[in-house]
Order: structure tokens, then sequence, then C-alpha cells
């Protein structure tokens, strides 16, 4: 092999090409705050908007809904708004796209971190 | 390592002028210098791994950007070595002033070197398919054919 050449195989580029993967998602989703949403509704399927100010730790109403709007445009997660007795209230849940995106982010990190591991 | 001011010597044999403005002008600047290396042969002294736009050398981008200052390779005193690379300049022709097409090129030459003995030009193919999605089956093919005889 010559020497200005790294790789030693298909694979290896392969596998780069893989990790590689991360730099062509969306912005919109390695937003850590979004990541936090989405990683949240993953794990408890559906979450109200008071749950998800805690978990995220986001202070701010409007910045949180701002997220939330995002994601909402973008079909990842759904929203449907009820009442609690007299007051309205909101919850949050992943649609198949975001199940589907979430889960593809996921696989791109884990090879990442396979990657690095080698 | 080449120096920048080589580097900049280089592109001018090129009848180009390097720039760092965009991406697509870093990307041209990449691709050339391991043409340069792969296929003219003239060691400039870089070496380069894979990147999701094909071969890259870190080491490049440092001289380019002087973080490093290289170290002085004599290519203009060197009248074999221009030769070989006038030669690049005439079998690049056209694709000079396309970064996409010496991504191509540059690339393809990459994965085949790789494979070399140890998997099937085939196999490689298929492998540049994947990683390389957006280029066409045929112009693969016909790149495949111009850059076989310099792997």
């Amino acid at each position: 092999m010559s020497n200005y050449i790294i790789d030693t195989s298909l694979d290896n580029i392969e596998r780069i090409s893989k990790v590689d993967e991360i730099v062509t998602l969306p912005s919109d989703l390695l937003n850590p705050y979004r990541l936090i949403i989405l990683s949240s509704l993953s794990r408890t399927e559906i979450l109200s908007f008071q749950n998800l100010k805690t978990l995220t730790k986001i202070n701010s109403d409007g910045n949180l809904a701002s997220h939330l709007r995002t994601l909402e445009k973008d079909g990842l997660i759904s929203v449907h708004k009820t009442f609690a007795g007299r007051y309205p209230k909101t919850f949050y849940e992943l649609t198949n796209e975001g199940k589907k995106r979430f889960q593809e982010l996921l696989n791109i990190l884990e090879n990442y971190v396979a990657a690095g591991k080698k | 390592m080449a120096t920048k001011k080589e580097i900049i010597d280089l592109f001018e044999n090129f009848g180009v002028k390097p720039s760092l403005e965009t991406f697509s002008d870093r990307k041209s600047i990449q691709k050339l210098v391991y043409l340069t290396e792969a296929i003219s042969n003239v060691d400039l002294g870089f070496t380069f791994t894979w990147h999701i736009y094909g071969p890259y050398s870190p080491g490049l981008t440092r001289v380019m950007f002087e973080k490093e200052k290289g170290t002085p390779i004599h290519l203009k005193e060197n009248s074999n070595e221009l030769k070989k690379i006038r030669e690049l300049k005439n079998f690049l022709g056209k694709d000079l002033e396309s970064s996409d097409k010496l991504e191509l090129i540059a690339s393809l030459h990459y994965v085949l070197s790789v494979a070399k003995g140890k998997k099937s030009d085939n196999e490689a193919l298929a492998t540049f398919h994947k990683v390389k999605p957006q280029f066409s089956e045929s112009e693969v093919n016909e790149y495949y054919k111009k850059i076989k005889p310099y792997v």
C-alpha cells in the first residue's frame, strides 16, 4: 500500500463513512434540548409540557415551546390538548417518524462510539 | 510535508489559484494534492485518510492554514517532478475546474488503492457506490477506466 494512504481496508472506509453521517444530520436533531425531549419521549411515550420542562431543565416556557414547535413542524412529535378538570393540559408524544429518526440517530452515535474504540 | 508556498506554486503549475475561501475551494486543494501524490507519484509528504468527501489530509489543512510550517521539498528545482505535474494537468483537463469531479477521481483512486491486492475491483466499486451514492454508475465506470492504470 502506498505510504500516503492511511486506511487499510474497504470496511474501514465504510465504517468511517457511516460515522461521518453524523455531520449530515439536520441541526434540528442535534440541538441538545431537542435531543433531551426526543430521548425523554422515547422512554416515557407521553409527557406533559410541565414534565418536559422539568426533564429538560429549560426555565422559560417560551423557549421550551419553541423547541417543541420545531419538532412538531419536522413531524417528529405530535401534540394533544386536553382538559384536566377546568385547566387545559398539553401532552406530547413521538410520531412514528420521530421514533424512526431517533433510532437512526442512536445507530449513528453507536457507530461513532464503536469507531472510536477501534 | 511541503510548505504552503510550495503548494501555491504547485497550483500555479495546474493553472489554478488556490483559495481557502469556500468549502469547494478547500476540497479542490485536498483532492489535487492527493492526486499529485497518487497519480503523479510526486512525494509532497502528506498522508491521507478517508473522510466523507474522500481522501483528506489533516496535515495539509494545518499547512494551508499556517498552523504548521512544513518542510521545503524543493519542488521547483526538480524538472522531472514538474513534468509529471504537467502530465497530471493534461490528464485531468476540464475536471481541474470542478471540485466534485476531483472528489470523484481522488475518492475512486483511494478506494481502489485500499482494496488493491486484497479485494477485487468489483468489490471496491461496490464499496465506492455505497459511500459515494451521489455519483452515477456510468460516471464511475467512465472514471474507473481512466484511473485504473494509475492504481
